[in-house]
């Protein structure tokens, strides 16, 4: 049983997340702190891979990193491939992973009592300071519920990833891509392994993250 | 000394304040919505007044005509918040010393913890963490993570609100004790006549009159001797 996919999945997950979890938290600190016009645009569009068809996105992200698209050529003059290789599936996995680790994050932030941001101000601690001694210990949980979701996410991305990837074996043959391909080839015992693979990980993930919320005691 | 006459913007009318005292308790009263929480406010720089000026000791914290706003963390001006705001992943201990260790200004002299702690009679409490204090202890804490910088003013947004009956009263002649020791302003915001009575060395109504413009206006004398 060729389990090429599983590590496949697990790679580019794990780098897709790794990217999402700085851009996710900047752009939510970004939003919450700086003030500048447009801030109900760039929401939407940080947002927007919610709602759409995998296909738009894929078709977007080819024609951003085709070798004529505007990303494309930059990356082509350093000798970049993403096109057809597998981070042209990290990318389209961190794109669909990027709103859940955003709106995790930005939550978690908000959810910290203003006032104990103001007690710090009066006590004499920098913008700075406030943000790592009081914020960002108050607002972890958040970040791991965030970085969790869009790694669930992230395996399961099909639509763009088969779009600006391909289906390259070995190469680029995310999980539900081998499933796709072997379901339509007849293999449904292999098909079904990778499924059941995919979805006793996806489902264990969502699972602990719930219980953890639930039973999670932060401070005694 | 506190010297301010500030114009604030609130949601339904302006406030106008005038307000100058020397080292003793003034209490603000008034309805909730008023603005008395917004002049706090505006005194530690979490807020903006619409104009005026704020001095306090001689250093201008906020001038509108000369366009000065000085931040909140350099300001020295302690702030005991309504619901104490103490920060609920530290200890007691933390809580106290978090002045101490990220002041961007530290004190001249700064309060040694042990002391400041002892004072409040709270040592005993120092690797609590805040879920397991009663009311009466979160008020200390609240009092010990501000005095331990030796502030130059205090400021208390209605800080017996939470308290019953008994420990309220306990905690006024405290306060009061605390004052006189301390020797600083005390601003003090309540809606209780009582406390009001009781706690003030003056007092200021926050009015509203017919026109919806609202105003304070208090003059003490000189600062207390002795």
């Amino acid at each position: 049983m060729d389990l090429n996919p599983v590590w496949l999945s697990i790679k580019v997950s794990l780098i897709a997340v790794s990217i999402v979890f700085v851009i996710g938290t900047l752009l939510a600190v970004l939003m919450l702190r700086a003030s500048f016009q447009g801030k109900s645009i760039l929401e939407s569009l940080i947002l927007v891979p919610l709602v759409l068809p995998p296909s738009v996105a894929g078709f977007l992200l080819l024609i951003l990193f085709g070798k004529h698209g505007p990303f494309g050529r930059v990356l082509d003059m350093v000798g970049i491939q993403v096109i057809f290789s597998w981070r042209a599936a990290v990318i389209a996995s961190a794109v669909v992973a990027l709103p859940l680790m955003y709106q995790s994050v930005k939550a978690a932030l908000e959810s910290v009592d203003p006032k104990l941001e103001q007690a710090a101000r009066t006590l004499g601690a920098g913008e700075l300071t406030l943000l790592r001694t009081v914020t960002l210990p108050l607002a972890w949980p958040g970040f791991i519920s965030g970085a969790v979701l869009a790694f669930a996410r992230s395996l399961g991305e099909f639509g763009a990833t088969l779009m600006i990837s391909g289906n390259i074996p070995g190469e680029t043959q995310t999980i539900p891509l081998a499933i796709y391909t072997m379901s339509q080839g007849g293999d449904l015992k292999a098909a079904g392994v990778l499924v059941a693979i995919l979805l006793a990980t996806s489902f264990s993930l969502v699972l602990s993250l719930n219980i953890w919320k639930k039973r999670s005691v932060l401070w005694p | 000394m506190l010297h301010l006459n500030i114009a604030i913007g609130l949601e339904y009318f302006t406030l106008r304040a005038e307000i100058v005292i020397g080292n003793e308790i003034l209490v603000l009263l008034g309805p909730s919505g008023c603005g008395k929480t917004t002049i706090l406010k505006c005194i530690a720089g979490l807020e903006r007044p619409a104009q005026g000026f704020i001095r306090l000791n001689e250093r201008t914290l906020f001038s509108s005509i000369d366009a000065i706003d000085i931040k909140t963390r350099f300001r020295r001006i302690g702030f005991v918040f309504q619901d104490y705001a103490l920060f609920p992943h530290l200890t007691v201990g933390e809580n106290v010393s978090y002045g101490l260790i990220h002041n961007r200004i530290p004190a001249d002299r700064p309060v040694d913890i042990e002391e400041i702690l002892e004072t409040l009679k709270i040592d005993h409490l120092r690797d609590r963490y805040i879920k397991q204090l009663s009311g009466g202890e979160k008020q200390r804490v609240a009092l010990a993570r501000t005095l331990i910088l030796r502030p130059e003013l205090l400021l208390l947004d209605e800080p017996l609100s939470a308290l019953d009956s008994d420990t309220r009263r306990e905690v006024q002649s405290e306060l009061k004790e605390l004052q006189r020791q301390w020797d600083i302003p005390f601003i003090l915001v309540t809606h209780d006549r009582e406390e009001a009575a009781r706690l003030g060395d003056a007092s200021a109504q926050v009015s509203i009159d017919d026109r919806l413009h609202g105003f304070v206006h208090i003059k003490q004398g000189a600062s207390r001797v002795g």
